[in-house]
């Protein structure tokens, strides 16, 4: 039961980030899509903006792995 | 790192002007100020400049897009060959050109109008090949047969009138005959075909017309006797235009192929006069002198001194000085790196260049982008595909971007070897199967917690190196607040360090006493430096240096995914749905490691390391020079 609750609660530390992470590059990608179309030149800066907020799922990842690795 | 520049003032005598600006384009070292204004008009500027849109006009006409094969050879050979005086040689060019449009745009219309009678023969045949049972039965036995476009309506009410009047001209049974075929079009048309006696086609005619019927007449040039006969001529026109037009593009093909490459050398020619011309006339004009002013990086003046003395001795005068902190922002950007570090040069394209005095973070880029890429990926199995990759890469594309492309990812590749041996991959844990390959330091998809801390001192190496960078820089450019921040950030790191340290008993207590006196140090410099926002950016290095965990967790996600392809190969042994699953699983894996290794390297260098210290805002250095590698090569 204990262990359920970890490892819910892990996934959990990766799932709402990961949420989160997906509503916000759902906004930049379209506005990214529309600047790229306009100016091309700008590819490669909105690739990188495009992989900005995947820092909340790596920090949610940590928080994931700490849960498991402590009381799992 | 950025290079020196120098503020050089070419002074020399009015009448070798021209000679001193030719030589200046040869060398291509010069960097001239942006023009204050741009409309400088003369008659040989138009001159050119017309000369240069016929130019591009007859080569989209020729439909040639070789620029980017165009060779530096063809040029020179123009330039040689078209040594005449200036007037001269833009009049005969403009001349020649004219009439060298006139030919092909007589060739063009004639493919044009081919084209076009393809079109309306197709058309025709399609029409007659529905109706060919109907004419040919008709026809045959000597009937009149004509084609008619009509109405649906008009249609009944022709036929009709045309039935009665065979009627009262031919009461008689014998003899007497109407045949009729209609065809809708799928564009909603309609055609009807009739067929009467020849002693009746003239009455056919008059009422089709009266009933606003028009006859279908075959293309020009292919009427025949009877209908038919125009089927059989459209036929046969349908079979030799082909080979007519195949002709007329071999033709064009050739035309454009030799003369293309002329033709563009001659535009890429033109184009630089014009610069040329330009740059006189933005030259100061004083008298029986001139003056150029510009930027040249300072490692080139002996080259540019010596080339001037040489070729007009006391005719030209030269000053020059390093540039005031006032100009600094003026001051182009030229970087100069080793042939190790000049392909990392890529990623600064993507950004604004650095302002002149600061960092070129090129070096760092070249040392920490494929060390954190090579660990994302860290297989060495994936690592030699990534190494043939970027090999092909360098060894196919003459594109100087596709180079250094090639070299990036051949680091990368080095690097992921490294830390496959490091982990023990080698696609995988197929290394192991095969050849009991050991992992050198761990395991990563077992033990994940040390490949985190790794990747967390990595970091914390990588961003102490950014604030060290920009604390050099707040020192250089004389801003407290910059140098403050830094420092405060610095040391706040540092007793966030030594305190984990101490508390892991590493270290002596004593040194927790160091690290707290460091944190207060850190955060009175923060808040004298920026205030609040200080404090809000040493949270943010320390976020920063989290942030870096991404390097274990995209490792960790493809060293699972390649463990996930070889138990594919367990589940449905070394059978061929077995060896395809696993093949697709690190064919996905693959593509994943490198986009996923380049795009998270690439940001953690763009956002948290040149974040400390990298303001970009530099100008480009264009020298100004012949046949600019990049200008005249359009896509």
């Amino acid at each position: 039961m204990e262990k359920g609750i970890i490892a819910l609660a892990a996934a959990l530390a990766v799932g709402i980030p990961a949420f989160a992470t997906a509503l916000a590059q759902a906004k930049i990608g379209s506005a990214g899509a529309g600047t790229v179309a306009e100016k091309p030149e700008t590819a490669g800066v909105m690739i990188i903006l495009e992989a900005i907020p995947e820092t909340m799922v790596i920090l949610g990842f940590v928080v994931a792995i700490m849960l498991i690795l402590q009381f799992a | 790192m950025i290079r020196d520049m120098l503020r050089l003032a070419i002074w020399g005598v009015t009448r070798r002007k021209s000679d001193i600006i030719a030589t200046l384009h040869d060398l291509g070292i010069l960097h001239l100020d942006p023009p204050k204004s741009l409309d400088i008009t003369s008659p040989q500027l138009d001159r050119l400049k017309l000369l240069r849109g016929k130019l591009l006009g007859v080569l989209e006409a020729l439909e040639w897009t070789g620029w980017a094969t165009l060779k530096e050879s063809d040029i020179s050979h123009a330039r040689y060959s078209l040594n005449l005086p200036f007037d001269d040689i833009v009049s005969e060019i403009s001349h020649s050109l004219d009439q060298f449009s006139n030919r092909l745009g007589c060739s063009l219309n004639e493919r044009k109008d081919l084209q076009d009678l393809y079109v309306k023969l197709k058309n025709a045949h399609e029409i007659l090949l529905h109706f060919h049972s109907f004419l040919r039965k008709d026809i045959s036995e000597g009937y009149y047969v004509s084609l008619w476009w009509m109405n649906k309506t008009d249609m009944a009410e022709a036929l009709t009138l045309i039935r009665n009047e065979i009627s009262r001209i031919a009461p008689i049974k014998t003899g007497e005959y109407m045949r009729y075929h209609p065809y809708i079009q799928p564009d909603g048309e309609m055609l009807v075909a009739v067929a009467v006696n020849e002693q009746f086609s003239e009455m056919v005619s008059r009422i089709m017309e009266s009933c606003n019927g028009a006859l279908w007449k075959a293309p020009s040039g292919y009427e025949r006797e009877n209908i038919l006969e125009t089927s059989d001529a459209i036929e046969e026109g349908l079979n030799l235009l082909p080979e007519k037009r195949r002709e007329l593009e071999s033709d064009l093909k050739n035309t454009a192929q030799i003369w293309g490459p002329k033709l563009a050398a001659i535009y890429i020619l033109a184009d630089e006069k014009l610069e040329e011309i330009f740059l006189g006339k933005m030259a100061h004009s004083l008298g029986d002198a001139f003056l150029i002013e510009g930027w040249i990086p300072a490692d080139e003046l002996e080259k540019v001194l010596s080339s001037l003395r040489e070729n007009y001795g006391s005719d030209v005068f030269v000053q020059w000085r390093y540039p005031s902190a006032a100009e600094w922002n003026d001051v182009p950007i030229s970087l100069s790196n080793s042939t190790l570090s000049r392909p990392f040069e890529l990623f600064l394209k993507l950004l604004q260049p650095p302002r002149y005095k600061t960092t070129d973070p090129t070096s760092a880029i070249a040392l920490f982008f494929p060390l954190f890429g090579g660990c994302m990926v860290g297989d060495v199995g994936y690592g030699l595909l990534i190494f043939l990759l970027g090999f092909s890469l360098r060894k196919r594309s003459q594109n100087r971007i596709c180079n250094d492309l090639g070299v990036i990812v051949i680091f990368m590749a080095i690097w992921s070897i490294a830390w496959g041996v490091a982990y023990g991959e080698f696609f995988g844990d197929v290394g192991h199967r095969l050849f009991g390959m050991e992992p050198l330091w761990v395991e990563r998809s077992h033990a994940v917690m040390p490949v985190m801390i790794l990747t967390i001192v990595m970091g914390a190496a990588h961003i102490i190196l950014g604030l060290f960078i920009g604390l050099y820089e707040g020192i250089k450019t004389k801003r407290r607040h910059v140098w403050m921040e830094k420092t405060g950030n610095l040391c706040v790191l540092f007793a966030l360090i030594g305190a984990l340290v101490t508390l892991k008993g590493w270290l002596p207590q004593e040194v927790f006493t160091i690290a707290l006196s460091s944190l207060i140090i850190g955060l009175i410099l923060l808040i004298a430096g920026g205030g609040i926002g200080g404090l809000v950016e040493s949270m943010g290095a320390i976020g920063n240096i989290l942030s870096y965990v991404r390097i274990a967790a995209i490792g960790l996600s493809s060293a699972i995914l390649a463990l996930v392809a070889s138990k594919f190969i367990d589940v449905f042994g070394l059978s061929l749905l077995g060896i395809f699953l696993a093949l697709s699983v690190h064919l996905l894996n693959f593509v994943l490691a490198i986009g996923g290794a380049s795009i998270h390297s690439a940001r953690l260098h763009y956002v948290e390391f040149m974040g400390k210290f990298y303001s970009g805002g530099g100008k480009d250095y264009k020298p100004f020079s012949r046949g600019r590698e990049f200008r005249w090569r359009r896509g």
